[in-house]
């Protein structure tokens, strides 16, 4: 037998056989990049999906960091007299003489009552004056802010999220900002009867600890979870995605600490979503 | 020339094999990058993926939403009861779930008893807390009988004298519903004919009241089972989309919370090992209603993908408050409802979510020893209660469960007699003494 014959043949087969392998190989490292589908293409997807399920989107999709941590947070446990103190704009002794009982103060024309720990109610009376109607709700609204930022306990750590309005009754909710975001679970709802401000009711928490930072998902991706949630609870009503805000959240509570974790805000005409943004699971936020 | 001639006739075929060598493991070595290298399409169902199914396993609607008894009253007006999961019991739900409806309406009568038919026919005891009206579709499942009203209490089954026509009788909030319905199946027919899976039972009319209860002291075996405890860290995974976010708290009540913010679960320790709560809190959206078939349908996947069900049957009781619906099974065993905490999972819905759940983590594993005894009869336990028997809402036979220790337990037949007023007490059925056990639902 002619081996060298034979050598040669299976030489030029596994020349060809390699040459097809490396073109198969080269093949498959390009088909597996990494590709970036456009946010315009992945929020068109986003909207169509929705769509199917009779959901409209209404609002802007806003911009958001990369990464964010779950706080461990408790109820901000400062003491009445404290609180009393930066409300009625007054020293501590003063507050003490005007105490009734462990939960309430009553000082000249406004009170303060511990509604539980963590947060509380003041009531004005008379009313504070913030403007006319007819000047117009925007300016009553700036008015408000102004009002909280200089007399609330704490007020400078509170944002405005949005209002209702029925008639001449308003309620303006305010949200506190942990960590650069607002907390939409501690927050101050202020109610108004025409451009009077009559009372409001202020919860606040402290943090404790923060967890390691996580990859956070964007709000197209957000809209996806609460397609599938939707989908899942068999929920196929028309409704309407007013406004989306990442922020922070917790629907468990307990008598010590929780956690607040990253989430997207969405109101809608039929309640209000909060998308986990770590995992996108869903809830719906109280009213 | 001549001698690199020379040289190379030598050498040709040792270089020829080294060559081929390298060349057949350079193949190999772009083979194995391939192979490794090809992505692979992967489907991943979220809750399977995670779950470990260490608790019981999946069970479908049919499988849970039966009724807790079936009597049946002959011509002779002897009555019988049937388990929720017996075989004729089974067969009837079938039966009627393959019927078409033919005709229907509301008929004069103000009183849930004016439903109640006369002569032989099957009295279908489906379970709700309170007055609380449920669609038929809840059972039945069929859309034939979509249109009929809600029923208030029991559903009443009575043979006509055309063959395969039966009529069907309730009350409803409207009033007393007459319907007539067309049912092929032999199985409907065949239980009207007492068989040996039913007990003799009597109606049993004390103090104004009237209580259905067995008619003579019938046998029943008290059971051994062994308990056996899941490993809570393998069920608590699967409440989570991502694991890894769940944070534990330690809680002053000794409890700990594993929770992500919006998802928690709670685990406390209970008689019988830990036992586990979810929380989802959810409000209410505007202007949703959806029907209570969605809710249960919902209800039974969330815990087929959390843990599932452990035992051989379950029933329902049902109860809702404003938008909230509450959905209870109970485990069933030897054809008696269990009236203990250890076979009950409870489960809170809102707009097609679960919002709540809770369990126990132990649950009965094997029957190990089983001893027949003879119970007290409905008169002797009437006759027993005394003069308490006017406050007295319900009796019934079921269930109760002694620990013997953390990994054995007794189940022994116990009479539940609920009061006015919501009060819960338990009998000995062998002996009439008071029971207490271990975890009883009160």
């Amino acid at each position: 037998m002619d081996f060298w014959r034979v050598k040669l043949l299976l030489i030029v087969v596994f020349l060809c056989l390699n040459v097809f392998l490396a073109i198969q190989w080269l093949t498959l490292q390009s088909s597996v990049s990494v590709y970036a589908e456009p946010l315009s293409d992945q929020l068109a997807h986003a909207q169509s999906v929705l769509s199917l399920r009779g959901v409209k989107l209404a609002a802007p999709i806003p911009a958001s960091p990369t990464q964010m941590s779950a706080l461990l947070v408790t109820y901000d446990h400062s003491s009445l007299v404290t609180v009393g103190a930066a409300v009625l704009d007054v020293k501590p002794a003063q507050i003490v003489k005007w105490q009734h009982g462990p939960g309430k103060i009553v000082g000249p024309g406004v009170s303060l009552t511990l509604v539980h720990p963590g947060a509380f109610r003041v009531l004005y009376r008379p009313p504070i004056f913030l403007g006319r109607l007819t000047a117009g709700r925007a300016k009553i609204n700036a008015s408000l802010r102004d009002w909280i930022a200089k007399h609330d306990y704490n007020g400078q750590n509170y944002v405005y999220l949005g209002g209702a309005v029925n008639k001449d009754h308003a309620v303006q909710q305010f949200v506190q900002v942990m960590n650069g975001q607002p907390d939409f679970s501690a927050g101050i709802s202020a109610q108004l009867q025409g451009g009077n401000l009559q009372s409001y009711e202020q919860s606040g928490v402290v943090q404790v600890a923060n967890e390691p930072p996580r990859p956070l998902m964007n709000a197209v991706s957000a809209l996806l979870s609460l397609a599938d949630f939707l989908d899942k609870a068999n929920l196929q009503v028309d409704n309407t995605i007013e406004d989306i805000k990442l922020g922070y959240a917790s629907l468990v509570t307990s008598t010590q600490e929780w956690v607040i974790t990253p989430v997207w805000r969405m109101r809608t005409t039929r309640g209000v979503f909060l998308v986990n943004a770590f995992s996108g699971e869903v809830g719906v936020e109280a009213p | 020339m001549k001698r690199w001639r020379v040289w190379w006739g030598r050498r040709k075929e040792r270089l020829a094999t080294v060559f081929l060598t390298l060349l057949v493991a350079v193949s190999l070595g772009l083979s194995a990058l391939i192979w490794t290298g090809t992505p692979i399409q992967i489907t991943v169902d979220r809750p399977g993926f995670f779950t470990r199914p260490t608790i019981g396993g999946k069970r479908s609607l049919a499988n849970v939403t039966i009724p807790s008894s079936i009597f049946l009253w002959t011509a002779n007006n002897e009555l019988f009861r049937m388990s929720g999961d017996s075989q004729v019991a089974l067969g009837v739900m079938w039966a009627l779930q393959q019927a078409q409806a033919l005709t229907g309406g509301l008929r004069p009568g103000k009183e849930a008893g004016d439903a109640v038919p006369s002569g032989s026919y099957l009295q279908i005891n489906v379970m709700m807390a309170g007055a609380q009206p449920t669609p038929l579709g809840v059972w039945f499942r069929n859309p034939s009988w979509s249109s009929w009203p809600a029923t208030l209490g029991p559903v009443y089954i009575q043979a006509t004298h055309e063959r395969g026509i039966y009529r069907v009788r309730y009350f409803t909030g409207r009033g007393l519903w007459q319907g007539t319905v067309a049912a092929k199946d032999p199985a409907l027919a065949a239980a009207f004919t007492p068989t040996d899976q039913a007990t003799p039972y009597a109606e049993l009319a004390f103090a104004h009241s009237a209580f259905d209860l067995p008619y003579d002291q019938i046998s029943m075996p008290v059971e051994d089972w062994t308990v056996a405890h899941s490993i809570s860290a393998h069920v608590i995974d699967s409440f989570f989309a991502d694991p890894t976010s769940a944070v534990a708290l330690h809680d002053r009540s000794h409890s700990i919370l594993y929770t992500d913010g919006l998802r928690g679960v709670r685990v406390v320790d209970n008689p019988f090992g830990e036992s586990l709560t979810y929380l989802a809190p959810s409000a209410k959206l505007v202007g949703v209603h959806l029907p209570i078939t969605t809710d249960l349908a919902a209800t039974v996947s969330f815990i087929n993908q959390n843990g599932g069900f452990v035992g051989s049957d379950y029933l329902f009781i049902k109860s809702e408050t404003g938008g909230a619906r509450a959905f209870v099974f109970q485990e069933i065993v030897a054809g008696w409802p269990l009236f203990s905490s250890i076979g009950q999972i409870a489960v809170w819905t809102q707009d097609g979510t679960v919002t709540r759940m809770t369990r126990n983590l132990a649950y009965l594993q094997e029957l190990i020893d089983q001893t027949q005894v003879k119970i007290l009869s409905g008169n002797q336990v009437l006759h027993l209660l005394g003069t308490q028997i006017k406050r007295v809402q319900a009796v019934r036979l079921g269930y109760g469960i002694s620990e013997l220790s953390s990994t054995l337990v007794e189940l022994d037949p116990v009479y539940q007699i609920s009061y006015a007023g919501g009060k819960v007490q338990y009998m000995n059925a062998q002996t009439g003494q008071p029971y207490v056990g271990t975890g009883m639902i009160s």
